[in-house]
């Protein structure tokens, strides 16, 4: 095994999860310090809070890598405020922030207090996606308990400020994870974008100013009040500071979600952590970050788990889910399952996600089936140009990028389907593995 | 606003490398298109819509600096800004091509049989930026088609390119959410709400936004193709409002009517009575002159039957001295027509009348306060006051004052309630029906002693804030904040709906100093053209003539173009003295309540048959055009000149030459050009100074019905008339609606839904039940296709 750079024992970098169980109960978590950022916190001012931040370095979880300190002192000081927090995990192969909801509820809801109170806001709306029912009824519990114990719904620990946290159920769309469509979704509008400017932080929520974050990012923050932005800042690289959940899955031996030191590198993930692929398997590649990102290659293990580092592989750390990749799967069928998934989720708002996403579908489709041509592969890749870039929303590329990188990485096997008209890999590769087949049924049609 | 703001700032920026100035601002697509003369092609851009969405994706140009190709339609000019179109730039040149090819993947490509053919943005901006053609392997979408969505709409959704311009005007500027998207993604679909009938009254409006032929008139589906038709300029007169439309002709018939975008007038838009309703059809209207045989009516030669109209008119005004004879109309001639009317009444010393209530009609004492209707726009504060709904009388006037509340204007109304404008209002003041004139009177005290920096204290008030709030049935408080909002607003404009005495409106309006202020107010009148009518000299109302007429002092009556059988709230009384009356003679389109109890019928002529100008509710006078010869044959100008000279008088034959003789000769039409009348006409204005008005007592609302009764509230709706009721395809816009307060409801056992009769004095109304949370319990409002009178007694039961 090389050696990899910085990362040392798991337990010693478990900042944002318990290394083993959960801290379900508020008792629990206080035990273990739990609330003490806030109290740490409520003596300080917003000011202040915004500059431990902004010392941190966090940078947003979400997928953009945005530092958090600088969006939270970008939000107009008009009142009332609102926070949003974005529970609408659906990227495929992401799943770090149900983790966080079903082990650490409490550390989310510390967090969501320390926001409000820093931007003073009137509330906070917990959007989580619908699929996320037992999520939700835990996250209601535990903001129950700490409604109980006083952190909610009353004054805050002696001072006048009272927060309040709702948490807001989705209707199983992947597009209300985007910040605008999740605030139009909130708004009780169709969840679609919406053009930026404005921007949330001017209207967002009710057409207030409104500070988005992802859970993970919020759920850290009592990690940094509590050791201190510099302190936090010390951990992972100079760019990308502390730790990260990745969640891990596909075709590698010990699936899960494992909080990583933003210095260690994918072959520490997936080789130390993650036991490697199972026994006489090799790697094909793997998703870096969520389906959308595109794949890099084994000869790119190394590459560090930093957001600067995935760029300069010629990917996007996103939102921190990593796929593993064997020998065995055929590339036009990813292509073709992951384009599927967003193809369905297109909202239908902007031309070329709404029609190009179906175009790329019906041609991978023809070529797993063994009809496409040479031709189509450059169609699609151009169709792929013609989408990236140029939408309302990066839905559209989310779905041209990965199968622009699977052609690119993987054009012979592409090339193979077409010359021998069908797919030359056996009908049982791994794809369920990868994704639970989710739309084997051919288009649906509306007719009404 | 405009008015109040500094000089506008200016930003320099490039586009293609010409370097242009433009208000800070301006959105992209504008600037480069008005003053670089570059085009950016667009789908979903349409200002009037609201803030731009950048859906379609047409507009994508490369932006100095930007990473990516931005939509040109979201982008506001900055100082600096270097923009490079499809013209200038590969990139955004390769981005509109594969937009417009993604747009035309599913599209049926069967403009050869589509009526938007020939007319169809998408169609030219395919031959003018299209790649030309496809590289589609795949199967195209396919959905069941036509879809009615409406009795006068149908969808083709495999046309539609979802730019959802139509669900952003359902949504944002009719305020109905009837129109929405459905599904997602390539799924996309545009719907009904609930699959009910998209019955907004402006639903036609989304058939011209759609910028290809997926939304679409019934009406007009496969009846012509675009180089066979000719669109004429003219303006529509089924109400005040003057709304500047395009009638689409084509062999002898109008088929289609457009929106000729006025913006200070329309704003582009049309109700739906203005689009599809038709004085049709044709062989149904009254066509030649009609004498009354022992048979009935009998078809007459012209110059007999205008002789024998001349002869008795003459015979009865000599007999019976001034006075003895009545002209009767309604606003619905033409200025020039009305001219010949007024010569004639001269002559014959007649009485006039032109609108119902005469004291409502007095605009003149108005004047100093008038607002116009842009003026709305601008307004800080609306507040309408009246029993009717704004549309009710002036179609397209609902959609601005939505417009003002959405920009941020105080919007209160006044009212009993039960109208749609309450429920984003920002204040409803409940009062009693029928009682706008001690609103008024209430609102004045209220004013006056709330003062302020514009407020007259030396307004004449008719009694303690108290007492007359009181007699309106509106609360103190309630009132006392409307004053306060209303002195300290800089724009408000007042908008009184029912016929109230214009003095009772001017007091407030002296009150307020609205002729000092921007904003004032904006009178709607009954009739299209009862301002024109009554400048030209045909003054009077309907109320005053008819206890002359009971009496019998008038002996002979004309009534053109109405039916206050039918039009008044008095129309029973009409009909029994119009029954003792020596000679009655009409002027209609069609048989109706009148002409049945008339010795002698003429032809009247109707929209796209004149030539002459109508004066809207401004006081703006615009142009209509012909499109059709009279059914007749013979327009009513020359018939009308033709019966003035069997009475001695010489009226003008031309509706030039009346023009000419009105601008000449009458103030308010002089300095206005015939030519200029004709295209999007000025508002010819100017305020006088205001005089304080006279002290004088509100009208008392109607006394409380008997136990178990309710009071009516029944102004007639927009969807009336000879012409609506003729119109299969508005069939729905006239279904009968009985608002019920939800209390009453309760009591009475109706639900939502239900199906409920209201008996009242001109007849018996049935409808289906909506339950108001505002309407004022122990009233009840319908869609009445008359006058029914407004506070008379109504008995309400479940059918």
């Amino acid at each position: 095994m090389p050696e990899g750079p910085t990362f040392a024992e798991p337990a010693a970098t478990a900042l944002l999860l318990p290394f083993a169980g959960s801290r379900r109960e508020l008792a629990e978590y206080e035990t273990h310090g739990g609330y003490g950022s806030l109290r740490k916190a409520v003596g300080m001012s917003s000011q202040e809070l915004v500059d431990e931040m902004i010392a941190s370095n966090l940078r947003g979880r979400g997928g953009a890598g945005f530092p958090a300190g600088r969006k939270a002192s970008f939000l107009a000081q008009a009142e009332p405020r609102y926070l949003v927090i974005n529970a609408d995990e659906s990227e495929p192969g992401t799943f770090k922030d149900r983790e966080i909801i079903l082990r650490n509820p409490h550390a989310l809801i510390e967090g969501v207090l320390i926001y409000l109170w820093m931007i003073r806001g009137a509330a906070a709306y917990i959007y989580i996606r619908g699929e996320y029912a037992k999520e939700a009824s835990i996250l209601e519990g535990a903001i129950a308990q700490a409604r109980e114990r006083g952190y909610v719904g009353a004054p805050l620990l002696g001072t006048d400020y009272v927060p309040e946290i709702v948490v807001h159920r989705g209707a199983g769309a992947y597009i209300c994870g985007e910040e605008t469509a999740l605030l139009s979704s909130l708004n009780g509008d169709r969840g679609q974008p919406t053009a930026k400017p404005p921007f949330p932080a001017v209207s967002g929520a009710f057409k207030r100013p409104t500070l988005l974050n992802n859970v993970e990012t919020v759920a850290t923050v009592p990690t940094i009040i509590g050791m201190g932005g510099a302190a936090y800042a010390g951990v992972g690289t100079e760019q990308s500071t502390g730790t990260k959940l990745f969640s891990l899955s596909g075709h590698v031996q010990r699936p899960g979600n494992y909080e990583m030191p933003l210095s260690a590198t994918y072959r520490d993930l997936i080789e130390v952590v993650g036991g490697g692929l199972p026994e006489g398997r090799s790697l094909k590649c793997f998703v870096p970050g969520g389906s959308s990102m595109p794949v890099l290659m084994p000869e790119q293990l190394d590459t560090g788990l930093a957001f600067e580092a995935v760029v300069a592989a010629g990917s996007m750390a996103g939102s921190g889910a990593v796929i593993v990749i064997d020998e065995r799967t055929c590339m036009v069928r990813f292509a073709l399952r992951t384009a599927e998934f967003y193809m369905h989720e297109s909202c239908g708002k902007c031309t070329p996600c709404r029609e190009g996403t179906r175009w790329i579908v019906e041609l991978l489709r023809r070529m797993e089936a063994g009809l496409g041509s040479s031709e189509e592969i450059d169609l699609l890749l151009n169709i792929c140009d013609r989408v990236e870039g140029n939408c309302l929303c990066v839905l559209g590329d989310a779905c041209a990028m990965p199968v622009r990188s699977h052609i690119r990485n993987f054009r012979a096997e592409f090339e193979e389907h077409v010359t021998l008209g069908r797919c030359p890999c056996p009908d049982d590769a791994p794809m369920a593995e990868l994704y639970p087949p989710l739309l084997r049924a051919p288009l649906p049609m509306v007719t009404v | 606003m405009s008015a109040t703001q500094p000089a506008t700032e200016t930003v320099t920026l490039t586009v293609d490398g010409r370097e242009i100035t433009v208000p800070k601002g301006t959105p992209l697509v504008v600037a480069a298109a008005e003053q670089a003369g570059v085009e950016i092609p667009v789908f979903c851009y349409e200002p009037r819509l609201g803030p731009p969405i950048g859906a379609c994706r047409m507009c994508l140009v490369e932006i100095e600096g930007a990473p990516k190709l931005q939509a040109a339609c979201t982008l506001s000019c900055t100082d600096g800004m270097v923009v490079k179109t499809a013209e200038t730039s590969e990139q955004a040149k390769d981005a509109q091509d594969g937009v417009l090819e993604f747009m035309l993947l599913n599209h049926p490509l069967d403009c050869p049989v589509c009526d938007k053919g020939g007319e169809c943005p998408l169609q030219d901006l395919t031959f003018r930026y299209g790649p030309g053609n496809t590289r589609m392997t795949i199967p195209k979408r396919t959905y069941e088609k036509p879809l009615p969505i409406s009795p006068s709409i149908v969808l083709d959704r495999e046309r539609c390119i979802l730019c959802y311009r139509c669900t952003r005007f359902s949504g944002d500027v009719a305020e109905d959410g009837e129109l929405v998207a459905r599904e997602r993604g390539a799924q996309s679909v545009i719907a009904t709400f609930a699959e009910q009938p998209y019955a907004n009254a402006f639903s036609g409006n989304v058939t011209e936004l759609c910028p290809v032929g997926a939304l679409l008139p019934t009406a007009y589906r496969f009846k012509a193709r675009p180089w066979e038709i000719v669109n004429v300029p003219t303006v529509c007169t089924g109400c005040a409002t003057g709304c500047n439309t395009w009638a689409t002709l084509r062999e002898n018939k109008v088929e289609r009517i457009l929106s000729r975008n006025h913006p200070d007038v329309d704003d582009g838009w049309l109700c739906d009575k203005g689009r599809f309703a038709r004085f049709e059809p044709r062989d149904e209207r009254i066509a030649t002159p009609l004498v009354r045989e022992q048979t009935g009516l009998t078809a007459a030669a012209w110059d007999d039957a205008l002789r024998t109209v001349g002869q008795r008119l003459r015979h009865h005004s000599s007999l019976a001295g001034p006075g003895g004879v009545a002209i009767v109309t309604g606003g619905s001639l033409t200025n020039e027509e009305a001219l010949g009317w007024k010569a004639i009444s001269d002559s014959l010393a007649a009485r006039t009348a032109s609108a119902p209530v005469a004291a409502a009609a007095d605009w003149e004492s108005l004047a100093a306060y008038a607002a116009s209707l842009v003026a709305v726009d601008d307004a800080d504060a609306v507040v309408v006051i009246g029993d009717q709904e704004p549309a009710d009388r002036a179609g397209t006037l609902d959609l601005r004052i939505r417009k003002a509340r959405r920009a941020g204007a105080h919007l209160a109304i006044v009212g009993p309630g039960g109208t749609s404008l309450e429920r984003d209002a920002k204040s409803f003041i409940s009062t009693l029906p029928g009682a706008g004139s001690a609103v008024l009177a209430a609102l004045t005290a209220a004013v006056v002693e709330a003062g302020g920096e514009h407020v007259r204290s030396d307004a004449p008030t008719a009694g303690s804030l108290e007492s007359l709030a009181t007699a309106a049935g509106a609360e103190v408080g309630q009132l006392r904040e409307l004053a306060g909002a209303l002195t300290a607003a800089q724009r408000p404009v007042l908008i009184v709906t029912d016929a109230v005495d214009t003095a009772d409106i001017a007091r407030l309006a002296w009150a307020l100093g609205l002729d000092r202020r921007a904003g004032g107010v904006l009178p709607l009148p009954v009739g299209a053209n009862e301002r024109g009518e009554r400048a030209v000299g045909l003054v009077g109302g309907w109320d005053e003539v008819l206890p002359a007429l009971e009496a019998g002092t008038i002996k002979a009556i004309v009534l053109v173009g109405c039916d206050p059988v039918l039009e008044s709230a008095d129309g029973e009384r009409w009909q029994l003295a119009l029954a003792q009356t020596e000679a009655v003679i009409s002027v209609a389109a069609f048989t109706n309540g009148v002409t049945s109890q008339s010795q002698i019928v003429l032809p009247l002529d109707v929209e796209h048959e004149r030539d002459g100008t109508v004066m809207n509710l401004e006081g703006r006078v615009q142009r209509v055009r012909p499109s059709l010869a009279p059914v007749s044959g013979v327009p009513q100008i020359e018939w009308t000149s033709r019966l003035a000279g069997f009475i001695e008088v010489t009226t003008p034959a031309s509706p030039l030459k009346a023009f000419t003789a009105l601008a000449e000769s009458n103030p308010a039409f002089a300095g206005l050009s015939w030519t200029e009348a004709g295209d999007r006409a000025e508002l010819q204005r100017e305020r006088p100074a205001a005089e304080r008005p006279a002290a004088g007592k509100p009208a008392k609302p109607a006394k409380a019905p008997e136990k178990g009764a309710f009071r009516l509230v029944a102004p007639r709706p927009l969807f009336s008339g000879a012409a609506v009721e003729r119109t299969a395809s508005l069939a729905h816009q006239r279904a009968g609606i009985v608002v019920l307060a939800r209390a009453d409801a309760e009591r009475l056992g109706i639900a939502r839904g239900a199906q409920v009769v209201v008996r009242h004095a001109a007849g018996e109304h049935v409808g289906t039940a909506q339950l108001s949370r505002r309407l004022l319990p122990g009233t009840v409002r319908i869609n009445w296709r008359g006058a029914a009178g407004t506070g008379s007694t109504a008995v309400v039961g479940a059918q």
